[in-house]
């Protein structure tokens, strides 16, 4: 995993209120603090309305700060209109449900939109979504389709391939997955993990399920009532925690290995999967044998 | 542009503000009537004393209906630049037909005293309509007046005039403004992210420019059409029946002081009318 | 207290479909007139061209006059509502007009389509688009007359007006009518492949 010591986004002490001076003033974000580094793979989890897809509109200029500073790429997100497209360029934003955004009536205008409006040639915005597209798992063919006629899930996979054209270095993602079938989900998830491998790309992913934390992230913060709660490693923060208390699907996965540590067993998150599971299990029970109907530790 | 983005805050009909009040117990079905007939009224006044006798009485009527004469001054001083611009351009673009005593005569432009009171009862008329208004909408709750206004006409119902059909129209559309709001916010900022920018193209350049609309209208009129889609299904899954009767859950109960309003109320407009009729 | 008609309900004019093809366009109408979307940044006398009645045309085109004719009015009723222009704090004004743009945008989407009515989606683009057209032009024209009749401005002025703003909203119109109708029914608009 390439990943180094370069900050590229940065929040310091940042609030962010809704409709502020209204009656309907809402505090959606209280008091961040966050710093990623490029190349990392950061997941973001937490309960509805806790802030998620506030904290993500902050990152790219969409949202600015009611206090605080955001800073990206080394630029104030309340910076003039030049810095403002040169955030566009660099921060790809899928928003929830991004089917709803598409307004062109062949799948490949709408994926060369974004390319097309950062100046690219159509030479150039063609090679773009014809990488874009095969990152989502979509044929370059397809291009010619009518978007009516796509169902939602592929929708979907068009308007991310849309970002995903832009070549933006940080990605966002809100909930890419949220009603999707699992099968399109994972195959889904798999590619664009491949993408990021491959060029680089941060990734910050909004996500409902624990289980494509495990599979996508090295690191995952998680929100609660507007604040940021826990933040560090998948593994330990799944692990330490007493119960997980995110009202979030906890994955089969979380709850063997939390059984197995209660039970005394270490096993490392890249084991979380059945073999893992199995082996491990016969492993410690090697060493250990049936005593008054307890299993303990040989000698 | 943000925060005046905020839909879902946006209020579609004007503020109602809950007080205790004889405005406020009023009959909603008296009160729809007696705005209508107002309005009607006041439609028709061409000259100032009318006018003024108007806003004392519509004044008076803030006042017992304890809505706070501040609420009326701050929803009319955004209105006020363009009214005092509309009066300017009036004086040079309104030549009142047959007047005789025109001061000032340069090519079209003719302004004399019959073009001045024109204007000044086109502005107070303006202001007397803004009171009328916030008089019902601060007194009178959403739900109530849409059950008033179908109550009201429900008669034409018998008539096979599609009255109840049009309420729920009226409903429903109410109910989706914010839904649309805070999904074209939504779009918004999408399309922001994406690059997308509204009227950039050289001014001229009309079709470009009205297509630079196209990534954040498109979007929310098609969402617009497969909400539907959906209500469709799902109010004929529950068996709706357009034009049938709906349960009334809403009854307003009409008392004395109800009358007692209402014929004031017709009495007054009814002098107006007349007083106006004869000026 | 609950009382329910026994009566058979009489066929009505509206099929549920109908209902709420108006309530959510109206509420497009309602929602882009309170806020700054209802405008395309195109020069006209008032800064911008108004899209306002393009919901009303579009309903007259995919469900009929009648439904037309609601979304006008509760277009209108809106416009009356909140218009901080003096002359469209008139009902008269504000309200009345609206009705018929709707209306008129469907009979010049019916006349056109059964002119054309050979040619398949070539003919149904053009009859659109001419809804657009005629459904923007009622706008301008009967707004226009009605501020004209009830004095608010000389007939010149509103002539100039109608012509200034009229013409680049009915282009307006037209682009946009067409775009939406088209989508709804999944009719291709051309081109028949992507530009990449
Ligand atoms: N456009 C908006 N206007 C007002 N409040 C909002 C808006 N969007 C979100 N909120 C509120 O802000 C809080 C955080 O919302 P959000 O960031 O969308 O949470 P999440 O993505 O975790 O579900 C919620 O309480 C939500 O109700
Ligand atoms: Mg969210």
């Amino acid at each position: 995993m390439r990943q180094n010591n370069e900050v590229i986004l940065t929040m310091e002490r940042v609030s962010f209120r809704y409709s502020p001076g209204t009656p309907f003033e809402r505090l959606a974000l209280i008091d961040i603090a966050l710093r990623v580094m490029r190349g990392e793979r950061v997941a973001v989890v937490g309960q509805t309305g806790s802030g998620k897809s506030t904290l993500a509109g902050l990152c790219n200029g969409i949202l600015k700060p009611s206090d605080g500073n955001v800073t990206v790429f080394g630029m104030d997100t309340r910076g003039d209109a030049k810095i403002q497209k040169q955030l566009r360029a660099k921060v790809g934003h899928v928003m929830q449900n991004p089917e709803d955004q598409l307004f062109e009536q062949y799948v490949g205008d709408d994926v060369a939109f974004g390319p097309l409006k950062l100046g690219l040639t159509l030479d150039e915005a063609r090679e773009r979504a014809r990488s874009a597209m095969a990152a989502v798992g979509l044929d370059f063919t397809e291009k010619d389709t009518p978007i009516y006629t796509l169902s939602r899930g592929r929708k979907r996979l068009v308007a991310i391939a849309g970002i995903l054209a832009m070549e933006p270095e940080l990605l966002i993602l809100d909930e890419p997955t949220s009603g999707l079938d699992p099968l399109t989900a994972k195959s889904l998830l798999d590619s664009l993990s491949a993408m990021c491998e491959e060029k680089g790309t941060t990734l910050l992913l909004i996500t409902h399920q624990l289980s494509e934390v495990l599979q996508l992230a090295n690191r995952v913060i998680v929100m609660d009532h507007g604040k940021i709660s826990r933040d560090g490693d998948p593994e330990a923060i799944f692990l330490a925690a007493e119960e997980l208390p995110f009202g979030l699907d906890v994955p089969d996965e979380v709850i063997m290995a939390k059984r197995l540590q209660a039970a005394g067993v270490r096993i490392e998150r890249k084991d979380w999967n059945a073999e893992g599971f199995a082996a491990t299990m016969a492993n410690s029970l090697l060493n250990r044998e049936v005593k008054d109907g307890k299993l303990t530790k040989l000698e | 542009m943000e925060n005046s983005l905020n839909w879902s805050s946006q209020v579609v009909i004007g503020k109602y503000i809950p007080a205790e009040s004889f405005v406020h117990r009023m009959d909603p079905r008296a009160k729809l009537s007696l705005f209508i007939l107002f309005l009607a009224i006041v439609s028709f006044t061409r000259t100032i004393l009318p006018e003024v006798v108007w806003l004392v009485a519509l004044f008076s009527l803030l006042y017992i209906g304890k809505i706070p004469i501040r609420y009326f001054f701050s929803g009319l001083r955004p209105a006020l630049p363009l009214l005092f611009l509309f009066m300017l351009l009036q004086l040079f673009f309104l030549p009142v037909p047959g007047a005789s005593r025109d001061w000032l005569v340069w090519g079209w432009v003719k302004i004399g005293p019959e073009t001045i009171v024109l204007i000044i009862s086109g502005a107070l008329r303006f202001i007397v309509i803004f009171l009328l208004i916030q008089l019902l909408t601060a007194s009178t709750s959403l739900t109530d007046l849409a059950h008033a206004f179908e109550q009201l006409l429900s008669p034409l119902a018998k008539l096979r005039l599609p009255v109840h059909e049009v309420a729920i129209i009226m409903v429903i559309a109410v109910r989706f403004v914010p839904t649309f709001a805070a999904e074209a916010d939504k779009i918004r900022r999408a399309q922001a992210a994406r690059g997308a920018d509204i009227g950039t193209a050289r001014a001229w350049q009309v079709i470009k420019r009205t297509k630079s609309v196209f990534p954040i209208l498109l979007p929310l009129f098609i969402l617009a059409i497969n909400r539907a889609e959906d209500l469709v299904m799902a109010m004929e899954a529950r068996g709706f029946v357009p034009g049938e009767r709906r349960t009334r859950y809403i009854t307003f109960a009409w008392r004395k002081r109800d009358t007692l309003g209402a014929v004031i109320g017709a009495i007054f407009a009814a002098l107006m009318g007349i007083w106006q009729f004869y000026q | 207290m609950e009382h329910r008609d026994e009566m058979e309900a009489p066929k009505s004019v509206f099929t549920t479909r109908k209902i709420v093809v108006a309530g959510v366009l109206s509420a497009i109408a309602v929602f882009l007139g309170l806020t700054g979307w209802g405008f395309v940044p195109v020069p006209t006398a008032a800064g911008n061209a108004t899209i306002l009645q393009i919901p009303a045309i579009i309903g007259g085109v995919v469900e009929g006059p009648l439904v037309g004719a609601v979304i006008g009015l509760i277009f209108g009723v809106s416009s009356f509502l909140h218009a901080t222009v003096p002359f469209f704090k008139d009902p008269l004004v504000a309200i009345l007009p609206r009705i018929f743009i709707g209306v008129f945008g469907y009979y010049a989407y019916v006349m056109v389509k059964r002119l054309f009515s050979k040619s398949k989606t070539g003919g149904l683009l053009l009859a659109i688009g001419v809804a657009g057209f005629i459904g923007s032009a009622t706008n301008t024209i009967l707004v226009l007359a009605m501020i004209y009749l009830r004095g608010y401005l000389s007939l010149q002025a509103c002539a100039s007006i109608a012509l200034i703003n009229g013409v680049p909203e009915a282009v307006v119109s037209i682009i946009i009518t067409v775009a939406v109708v088209s989508a709804w029914w999944r009719l291709d608009r051309g081109r028949k492949g992507s530009r990449i």
